[in-house]
């Protein structure tokens, strides 16, 4: 880029939606922290994601130049959450602007829906992908209402009715203290 | 679930139709500015004479391509993409024609790549998005009535060195121009008419039910069900009858373009992972799949196929079925469709008809088919289990 300031005749200016932005930044925060929590509690999250490699990354990004994050398979198996999204993880969900990711992060709209409209786009390994998404409904299942979770979700994954509500507590219980952990905390 | 009102709709692919449409093929280089394009084609297309019908077209506008490289496997990967892309360069080619089924446009759209962006390296641009910008001057002229991919922005390469499908998607694969001509598949086998317009029908009828379905990719899908439910067995029959091959053609294309804007299913889940782990052929997967995955999704989308029935059967048959019984009656259509292919042409019906499915597979090919990406466009939720009682149904 050329290092001169550019001036712009009577051109308006982008106009941004700084509650929605905070909002978005504290929902994938709490989204990124329970998901770790969650495979750490739950065994089917655990099997779901157990085919994702040592090191393998995915991350959750509003586009552009919004918040992100990003968890990350340690080397003993264990899933961190470690921040905003890094240049180039494995797999790269980006909701495409704000209106999208406000509508997955309300849980108002199903990501399905919204991916299939072209407001969530994937790259990377899609196969780890599929995992990734049915751990989320998981995830979803885990922390939200039945109500909630069936607007979002094609089906209400059935976890036992005492199990979802043990690991609930215990998911919210665990939240402050799920990060966000560095890359050094877990260096090989 | 709610829906959702916003979408995209993107079809820049100029389309030349007709029974002389390949004449057309010299001035449509002329347009994009390539001189010395590169043939992409594989030898099946070869020994069937119609690269000769393409120069006997085209003899009289002296077209000349530069090269021909016609070794595209049915099963194409990354080392055969490479490879185009090496004589592209050698003969300084400055364009691509693509004349062949879905393995050679797929093959075409990853040469394309290759020698727009430098390198041999496939795997970098693989995934949703990696392909940004405009590629070289691309055609592409369809020898099967089924696939769609001269107007998909999609195409799936195997690598070579990991064994595994790389699945690319990016508008910038979309060809600059198809060619429809029925020269190209007056020379079809009725076995292989048949599955590849059920390939067609799938992808129309995915299109109209499937969560990506908009107003627009609706109106394609619907033209081409009602073509295909009128023409395939006649044309099956009748393998010589051009205006019926012509017709679709076209109707592949427009379910191409339908399932590019909407994309496909749980009949595409199955349909890869059997391909996959048995190496059946895409569009007798197509129609073995589509009645019971229709059937395992009238709960969420009952209206939806209901409205089917009406391009599948005509108005009369519409309008005197009551609402209630449409989307058992669209099925019981397909059903019958299914028949009279396999009376036709021996289009299996089932898995075990195909002869290369058994059933200790089964297990492994549900497995494969959660991880497809095209269960996430389904409307039903299809989980192992899911999948295993569909392909149980379907054996
Ligand atoms: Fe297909």
């Amino acid at each position: 880029m050329n290092s001169i300031k550019q001036t712009s005749h009577n051109a308006p200016k982008p106009r941004r939606r700084p509650f929605a932005r905070s909002y978005a930044r504290l929902a994938l925060g709490l989204v990124g922290r329970a998901f770790a929590v969650a495979q750490r509690i739950d065994p089917e999250v655990r099997r779901e994601l157990s085919g994702l490699p040592r090191g393998f990354s995915f991350a959750l990004a509003v586009h552009p130049h919004g918040p992100s994050i990003c968890l990350r398979m340690g080397d003993k198996g264990r899933l961190s959450y470690t921040g905003p999204a890094p240049e180039r993880p494995d797999v790269l969900m980006r909701l495409q602007n704000m209106s999208s990711a406000l509508a997955v992060l309300t849980f108002s709209k199903s990501a399905f829906e919204v991916y299939a409209r072209n407001g969530l786009a994937v790259s990377g390994d899609l196969p780890a992908t599929m995992a990734i998404i049915r751990a989320l409904g998981l995830v979803e299942t885990l922390l939200l209402p039945r109500a909630i979770v069936r607007r979002v979700l094609k089906r209400v994954p059935p976890i036992p009715a005492l199990r979802k509500h043990a690991e609930r507590l215990a998911i919210y219980l665990a939240l402050p203290f799920a990060g966000p952990r560095k890359e050094h905390d877990y260096a090989a | 679930m709610q829906r959702n009102d916003y979408f995209e709709f993107h079809n820049p692919v100029k389309i030349l139709a007709g029974k002389s449409a390949l004449d057309a093929l010299p001035n449509e280089l002329e347009r994009l500015g390539s001189h010395r394009p590169l043939i992409v084609a594989d030898k099946g297309v070869r020994a069937a004479g119609l690269i000769d019908v393409v120069m006997k077209a085209t003899g009289e506008s002296n077209f000349e391509p530069a090269a021909l490289f016609d070794e595209v496997p049915p099963d194409s990967g990354t080392r055969t993409a490479a490879a185009a892309a090496r004589l592209y360069r050698e003969t300084c080619c400055d364009g691509i024609v693509a004349i062949g089924g879905g393995s050679v446009i797929d093959t075409a759209k990853a040469v394309n790549v290759l020698v727009t962006k430098g390198g041999d390296d496939l795997v970098a641009y693989s995934g949703a998005g990696a392909i940004t910008g405009r590629l070289s001057p691309f055609i592409v002229i369809p020898t099967t009535a089924g696939t769609g991919s001269e107007c998909t922005l999609v195409a799936v390469v195997r690598d070579d060195d990991r064994g595994r499908k790389l699945l690319f998607v990016s508008a910038s694969l979309l060809p600059d121009a198809a060619i429809i001509d029925p020269r190209m598949t007056l020379t079809l086998p009725p076995l292989v008419t048949a599955a590849t317009g059920m390939d067609a029908l799938t992808h129309a009828i995915e299109a109209s039910y499937c969560l990506g379905k908009n107003p627009l990719s609706d109106s394609f899908a619907e033209r081409a069900i009602e073509i295909v439910a009128r023409r395939l067995a006649a044309v099956t029959r009748t393998p010589s009858d051009v205006d019926g091959r012509l017709e679709l053609a076209l109707a592949s294309t427009m379910a191409g373009i339908a399932f590019s804007n909407s994309m496909v299913g749980l009949v595409h889940s199955l349909g890869h992972a059997t391909g996959a782990v048995c190496h059946v052929h895409h569009g007798v997967a197509m129609s073995i799949f589509l009645p019971h995955v229709l059937e395992y999704n009238l709960n969420r989308r009952g209206a939806e196929i209901g409205k089917l029935l009406l391009p599948l059967a005509g108005p009369e048959a519409y309008f005197s079925t009551p609402d209630g019984k449409r989307p058992h009656e669209a099925i019981a259509r397909i059903r019958a469709l299914q028949e009279e292919l396999a009376a036709l042409a021996g289009l299996p019906r089932r898995l075990s008809e195909t002869g290369k499915v058994k059933r200790e597979d089964l297990d492994e090919i549900a497995r494969s088919a959660v991880d497809d990406a095209s269960l996430a466009y389904n409307p039903e939720e299809a989980d192992i289990a899911d999948c295993r009682a569909l392909l149980e149904h379907a054996y």
